[in-house]
């Protein structure tokens, strides 16, 4: 028990990464418009995350300390700013986004509007930040998070063509009424939503937070390679369902309460009320994830205390940054800005900031003076190498795409 | 400098006035446009007669149905009001407005009727509504797949 407890950190991080309010959204309209024919696009990316995932926690691992910090030790404090500004500022829509979402969830369960919850959630998700130990705070919301299998059990219950779905994700091509531009921009969305630049801050912090050192570099990596996939797993289900269910009607999926209809068809209201627990802890995950790493990135950059392991009195800046975040977070959903929206252009600015972000962490996994033996082999090199050009082609593209599509209109 | 002034302002006023419709300048386009706003709406549609065959089927709870409901009518009231503000370009179109009104108005009244019928707790109303928007759907993807 106590090992299967050591892979929450992942699971959380994945959980956050792949299925919080706009992948939840992204996926389901993915499905409903395209069946799986984009299913290439998260087995791509849940190889890139886990390859720049796996650098980045042997580096936490190894020196004991978080991304940004070496990022601007190695690079400069230059080269660390443009990394530093681009991902903080696709990490904090997030962060307003993941707020709403938490309210959304609760919209479901209760009718009440969602507006109404937005200052609870920004009230508790700092709560939980200040009270919760790390490793409960991982333990629950990852485990809660879980409940999201309900859509790979609603894909079973459904019955599909199985061999029909392999067809689809085996053999992409753009479907009748939908074109190229717009195929290509989904793809960039789920590509830069599997690779979110946050993942990795957070995860490399968390794992200084528990404190891994060089032993705990097969735990590094089993929650390297059991969260991620898992977190592509439940990607691929929900574009599955939405697929099955939603795609055979034409229903254009906009809204949460879209995401959950086919599994409430499929499971009743058992599976919904687990699907809500699922939301509620994906997107309660996610907001803490991307407070947390709003405070982590800029902590290390500046060289202040950070962390939950260290009394807030000695990390009080740490701890200010994460409030100031999450009150202007729950302020940006207060202005009826649409959460769903918010992420799906937040997925594509993510894209942009890619190289930005994995560029620094391959630098510093190469460097022998701060690895050792530890550093990159030559696989992971060549692989990684190959993904920062893609992630370079993803960045040039998207801006373009976005417009010329009007966001996958 | 004053009347610059003053041209850059009206530009910007009628720019935001009208910038609020979408004009169409021909039949093809104002097609297109009424082809887009029946897909739009069949969505709405579609989604709220599967909620109601969950609801048929004592699948879902009445808050999820509420909300599956009200987004389904604040989206094709949306999607309505954005096409009456699209000036039809001539007397071919107006007739063609003139049919996409008309199922337009069926699916947000039949929506409205769901949706309250809904937050009053009665459900199981909702399949017999459900059913008759079946023929709106209809008629809606039919001007979808014909006009794209």
């Amino acid at each position: 028990m106590k090992g299967l407890l050591k892979v929450f950190l992942g699971v959380l991080t994945a959980i956050g990464g792949f299925v919080d309010i706009g992948d939840l959204v992204a996926n389901a309209v993915v499905g409903a418009r395209f069946g799986l024919s984009l299913a290439w696009v998260l087995v791509a990316g849940v190889v890139g995350i886990c390859l720049f995932a796996d650098m980045s926690g042997r580096v936490a691992a190894v020196t004991g300390r978080g991304t940004f910090d070496l990022v601007r030790e190695r690079l400069g404090p230059r080269a660390g700013l443009a990394n530093l500004v681009a991902s903080t500022f696709v990490t904090f829509l997030t962060l307003a986004a993941e707020i709403g979402g938490v309210a959304l969830a609760f919209e479901l369960a209760t009718s009440v509007s969602y507006l109404l919850f937005v200052p609870l959630v920004a009230f508790l998700v700092w709560f939980v930040i200040w009270r919760m130990p790390f490793e409960k705070m991982e333990q629950a919301f990852g485990l809660a998070g879980l409940c999201l299998l309900a859509f790979a059990v609603a894909l079973w219950q459904l019955g599909p063509d199985w061999g029909e779905l392999f067809r689809q994700a085996s053999h992409p091509s753009v479907p009748d009424g939908e074109g190229h531009p717009t195929y290509w921009f989904y793809a960039i969305s789920l590509f830069g939503a599997a690779m979110t630049p946050y993942e990795v801050f957070f995860f490399s912090s968390g794992a200084v937070e528990e404190g891994w050192t060089r032993k705990d570099l097969k735990t590094e990596r089993l929650n390297v390679y059991v969260g991620f996939p898992l977190g592509g797993v439940l990607s691929l289900a929900i574009a599955a369902t939405s697929a099955l269910v939603l795609l055979p009607q034409g229903i254009e999926v906009d809204h949460l309460d879209q995401v959950a209809l086919p599994t409430v068809l499929a499971l009743g209201k058992i599976g919904l009320a687990v699907l809500i627990v699922g939301f509620v802890a994906a997107t309660f995950g996610a907001a803490l994830e991307t407070a947390l790493s709003t405070g982590y990135s800029l902590a290390q950059y500046l060289g202040w205390q950070w962390g939950k392991r260290t009394a807030p009195k000695d990390a009080a800046r740490f701890h200010a940054v994460v409030l100031v975040a999450v009150v202007l977070g729950a302020m940006l959903v207060l202005t009826t800005l649409d959460p769903v929206k918010v992420t799906e252009y937040s997925l594509v600015f993510s894209a942009i900031a890619l190289p930005l972000t994995y560029f620094p962490i391959l630098v510093v996994a190469n460097d022998p003076e701060y690895m050792a033996e530890s550093a990159n082999g030559r696989v992971v090199n060549a692989l990684a190498t190959g993904y920062l050009v893609l992630l370079t082609v993803v960045a040039l593209a998207a801006i373009p795409l976005m417009i010329a599509t009007k966001a996958g209109q | 400098m004053k009347r610059a002034v003053a041209i850059l302002t009206a530009t910007l006023v009628t720019g935001m006035v009208t910038g609020c419709v979408s004009p169409s300048r021909t039949d093809r386009d104002y097609e297109l446009k009424a082809g887009n706003t029946a897909k739009a709406v069949a969505s709405s549609v579609a989604t709220a007669i599967l909620g109601a065959d969950a609801a048929g089927r004592h699948k879902a709870t009445g808050p999820y149905l509420s909300v599956l409901l009200g987004m389904a009518e604040k989206d094709a009231l949306a999607v309505q009001s954005t096409f009456d503000s699209v000036q039809p370009p001539d007397a071919t179109a107006d007739r063609l407005r003139g049919t996409v009104d008309d199922l337009l108005g069926s699916a947000t009244t039949g929506l409205t009727e769901m949706r309250i019928v809904c937050r009053r707790g009665e459900l199981d109303k909702l399949p017999a509504l459900a059913d008759r928007l079946r023929s709106t759907l209809d008629g809606l993807r039919f001007l979808a797949d014909h006009f794209q």
